[in-house]
């Protein structure tokens, strides 16, 4: 056991820290418009020495490098120390990219993943619907060839930030003969037309990142679809293992606590800070015991991975882990903020030193953790059917 | 980044996991007397001592093994997955604190003898109701030692006495006095107080901060054990959701019955790794070991508690009787909870150790 990246990769670090001290951060004074054109140019540059977009091939502007967890840990690391942008963040990087990789056509690839990775064009996820939540696969949004190109009718909802983006990538029926996982078709397409509307969806934290998006005869061309057609569903799954960051979620945990460990130490409550009452300290420590142990375990599965040997049921568990600290967080948050959280926080942001009440915004995001992305009693039933090969619900 | 055992600690867990999974059978052990478990573990203790398991913390110069804690937790994890008697943790220890702070009369008297098992030590350190080496006190007015619930202390040949100023001393033979001890929670592990005389102790050399280091490998090792009793409760929980038909099929099938067990893997699993992480901080990391230790010793017991009163819940009425062995895991679990203080104790440690 070495919690040390060993000597072979000493060499490697040192290379990234002195990248990152000769590029990076732009001179203080910059404009907003010269800070985004230094934060492109940073990026061509960490790409082009292999740090970013390690997965994706050179032709389409990644850095084409070999898969190697360690490697892309101590970037992660040196990077967030330097407060260096990574990869463009947002669905496209994370989830089309490899997805093309994976199944695109070429002139896809050519056509959709350098703009992707420049930040040129942005992707919302259409998946989502009324009657297509965690039973995903019922959606019923449909599209018709017609005339040579696709027309959709239907509506998604709870697409994060549709309104800011260029393009969608969608699951939607094309064969309505089909059983319901062989009648979905994954579709690409333009989200600045008039067949599209978007509504933005009020949130409990006050904020409208969500949104409804009604398909009206959108369109799109015939050969925007990745894979074949009534494979969409298989498409949606196609989870490309390069380099997976098994330790970034548990990092934000302990960050996320030492923010809370903070606000504690800085709130005065009944004349003294709040982390001096025994209470706060003893659920603090209860806290930690789930945070390191959520940390530690992802340790042990970057070493694993770096081996090449499966992570068994512990790549279940890292959803529901980071959920259930941040309600854990959010509850004790809730109890220092006190009355201060009888005030909505300001939208525009701000300091959480000089707005306490900005912590309710983690204290409703921890709720929208529980539902996104795979909802905590489907996390349950992953772990308990594949974790622990418990028998499979009937009918799913 | 290399935190996994390594091949010689898999291999050790694994031979471990191959003699007792046949040396201890659970249902046979719940209906054991106390001669009957005492006979397990002198079966036991033949096989561990033999293994060398007592010198993992004793440096190869002495007859050791100097292998350090994490090897050792990876022995008191399997100890706990099985339920299993031994003495060889406590010797271990002993051992340790023999070659590493007696002079050279304790260890010629003592050291061989701990490491081949001839001699069981245990460590009297209670007192009154706290285990911190803070509060360790001698007698005053020639007063016999007051030592409560001593882990082993029934037949122990050598006991490692805590002292006041932290300090530790050593006692045998004719000094000791033993209470009449009561039935035992964790049948494996019965407990006694003793009374010792103060003028028999010796006194060991000991170092600054040996008390705390001593504290901080049991705290690490119970968790270990609390770890691999709590993991092995969730095993069975487990399976007999596999097995256990109701309404024509297994209950596992239940939704109610999957996410309980989601529920407790999402705890169990992980806490493994912190009790790996406080041994090997005691290891390696100095400036940790303090912290480390006393979160996993409030949190992996805590959690594997809780882990195995689930699991008699999830097993319906079969798991609420002495027959069926279940119990002897989350007794286990709770033995772990309250030795050298509570999860709150601990918690407040934590938090003034973070400078909260």
């Amino acid at each position: 056991m070495d919690l040390n990246f060993g000597a072979a990769y000493q060499d490697f670090q040192t290379e990234v820290e002195s990248f990152l001290a000769q590029h990076w951060p732009p001179p203080k004074g910059a404009s907003r418009e010269e800070r985004a054109a230094a934060t492109a140019n940073f990026r061509l540059a960490a790409t082009e020495r292999g740090y970013l977009y390690r997965n994706v091939p050179r032709r389409y502007g990644g850095a084409e490098q070999p898969p190697n967890v360690i490697k892309a840990e101590i970037l992660r690391r040196a990077f967030a120390k330097a407060r260096a942008p990574m990869e463009v963040p947002g669905n496209g990087v994370a989830l089309l990219v490899p997805t093309l990789l994976d199944c695109g056509p070429e002139w896809q690839k050519e056509q959709f993943i350098a703009p992707t990775l420049r930040g040129e064009i942005t992707w919302c996820q259409g998946y989502s619907e009324p009657g297509a939540g965690s039973d995903l696969a019922s959606v019923r949004s449909k599209a018709e060839l017609v005339d040579g190109q696709w027309v959709i009718n239907g509506h998604k909802i709870w697409t994060t930030l549709a309104y800011q983006a260029t393009h969608m990538f969608a699951l939607v029926r094309t064969e309505p003969e089909a059983s319901k996982h062989e009648g979905i078709s994954y579709l690409l397409l333009d989200m600045k037309q008039p067949g599209i509307t978007i509504r933005r969806i009020r949130q409990i934290s006050g904020q409208s990142e969500f949104c409804e998006v009604f398909f009206d005869g959108a369109t799109t061309p015939a050969d925007w679809i990745v894979g074949e057609r009534g494979k969409g569903w298989q498409v949606s799954r196609s989870t490309l293992k390069h380099e997976r960051n098994l330790v970034g979620g548990s990092a934000r945990t302990q960050a996320l606590f030492d923010s809370l460990v903070r606000f504690a130490k800085t709130t005065i409550r009944n004349g003294r800070p709040a982390s001096e009452d025994p209470v706060v300290r003893s659920r603090l420590a209860a806290i930690e015991g789930a945070v390191k142990s959520h940390i530690y375990s992802s340790y042990h599965q970057l070493t694993k991975e770096a081996a090449g040997e499966p992570l068994g049921i512990l790549l279940h568990l890292n959803k529901l882990s980071s959920t259930e600290i941040a309600k854990s967080i959010a509850t004790l948050a809730q109890d220092i903020l006190a009355e201060d959280g009888l005030h909505m926080p300001p939208a525009e942001g701000g300091a959480a030193t000089e707005h306490p009440e900005l912590w309710l915004n983690q204290i409703f995001g921890s709720l929208a953790l529980s539902i996104a992305g795979g909802a905590s009693n489907i996390q349950r039933n992953i772990i308990s059917e594949r974790g622990l090969d418990l028998p499979r619900e009937q009918g799913v | 980044m290399d935190f996994d055992l390594s091949s010689e600690q898999k291999m050790l867990q694994h031979e471990l996991s191959e003699f007792l999974t046949s040396t201890v059978d659970a249902t046979r052990l719940v209906q054991m007397d106390t001669a009957q478990v005492e006979g397990l573990r002198a079966t036991i203790d033949a096989e561990l001592f033999d293994m060398g398991l007592a010198g993992i913390l004793v440096e190869e110069a002495q007859g050791g093994l100097d292998l350090g804690l994490l090897t050792l937790a990876v022995v008191a994890e399997e100890l706990g997955r099985h339920a299993a008697p031994s003495s060889v943790v406590r010797n271990a220890l002993a051992a340790w604190i023999i070659s590493s702070s007696g002079d050279e009369a304790q260890k010629a008297r003592w050291l061989g003898d701990l490491l081949s098992g001839a001699v069981r030590a245990a460590f009297a350190v209670q007192q009154g109701d706290s285990w911190s080496p803070d509060a360790w006190a001698s007698a005053s007015d020639g007063a016999p030692l007051e030592k409560r619930n001593v882990e082993g202390g029934v037949d122990a040949d050598l006991l490692i006495v805590a002292l006041a100023g932290s300090k530790l001393g050593i006692a045998h033979g004719a000094g000791i006095t033993r209470k009449e001890p009561r039935p035992a929670l964790d049948t494996t592990r019965p407990v006694v107080d003793l009374a010792i005389a103060r003028e028999t102790v010796e006194g060991l050399q000991g170092h600054d901060g040996l008390a705390a280091r001593l504290r901080d490998a049991h705290l690490a090792l119970l968790a270990a054990d609390a770890y691999g009793a709590g993991q092995r409760a969730f095993e069975m929980g487990v399976e007999y959701a596999k097995t256990r038909t109701q309404f024509d099929r297994p209950i596992g099938a239940f939704q109610a019955i999957k996410h309980q067990l989601a529920n407790m893997a999402l705890e169990i699993h992980p806490a493994k790794y912190l009790a790996w992480f406080a041994a090997h901080a005691w290891d390696a990391i100095p400036a940790d070991v303090e912290h480390s230790a006393a979160l996993a010793k409030a949190h992996v017991p805590d959690v594997a508690v809780r882990t195995a009163r689930a699991t008699v819940e999830a097993h319906g009425g079969i798991g609420y009787t002495w027959e069926y062995p279940l119990h002897l895991f989350l007794k286990r679990a709770m033995f772990d909870r309250v030795a050298w203080g509570g999860v709150e104790e601990h918690r407040a440690r934590v938090a003034a150790l973070s400078a909260w």
